[in-house]
């Protein structure tokens, strides 16, 4: 492996991702696991909204109004408040068709 | 003798729980031509949907939806 200091030597580029530079400098260690986790808390964001948001459909032909095909207590979001998901029907006076 | 009003809005759905209620005016506006057409022109339930999308829906949409279904341009299928 190259130990040249030039810009863009593998060395500088890997510099505190790798064990090895990381461990001289510990301290950086917060800073990265604070970046790389919002990046992945992010990414896991929108994958959870391409999965499981119910105005998302993967194949448009074959599903077009995919939210129709959600259930009535269908609970899409994490903390739910003051909302009872198990215990939701329709309204009563709603026509079934 | 004062009459007792009844107040209330469109139920919490749970096909659209974020705060983009378009698609629930939308859908409410399609299912009560839909009742209509499927249940015929006096099924008085019915008119569940037309108060929710009554409440949700902005006034020129509803406008302008009417105005297309009578002059058969209307986008959704009914």
């Amino acid at each position: 492996m190259s130990t040249t200091a030039h810009a863009f030597s593998t060395e500088r580029r890997l510099w505190g991702l790798t064990q090895k530079s990381l461990a001289k400098h510990y301290s950086i260690a917060p800073m990265l696991f604070l970046g790389f986790g919002g990046l992945f808390c992010g990414l896991a964001y929108l994958a959870r909204i391409a999965v499981k948001h119910p105005e998302i459909s993967w194949m448009h032909d074959a599903n077009m109004f995919p939210w129709m095909k959600v259930p009535c207590n269908y609970q899409y979001k994490i903390n739910s408040g003051s909302l009872n998901y198990p215990v939701m029907v329709w309204p009563a006076d709603r026509p079934r068709i | 003798m004062s009459e007792t009003y009844v107040t209330k809005t469109a139920a919490f759905d749970v096909r659209f729980p974020n705060a983009n209620q378009t698609k629930n005016c939308w859908q409410n506006y399609v299912d009560y031509h839909r009742c209509h057409k499927i249940k015929g022109e006096s099924y008085e339930p019915c008119e569940y949907f037309k108060r929710v999308y009554r409440s949700m829906c902005p006034n020129e949409w509803i406008g302008k939806w009417d105005e297309q279904i009578e002059s058969g341009t209307f986008a959704g299928k009914i």
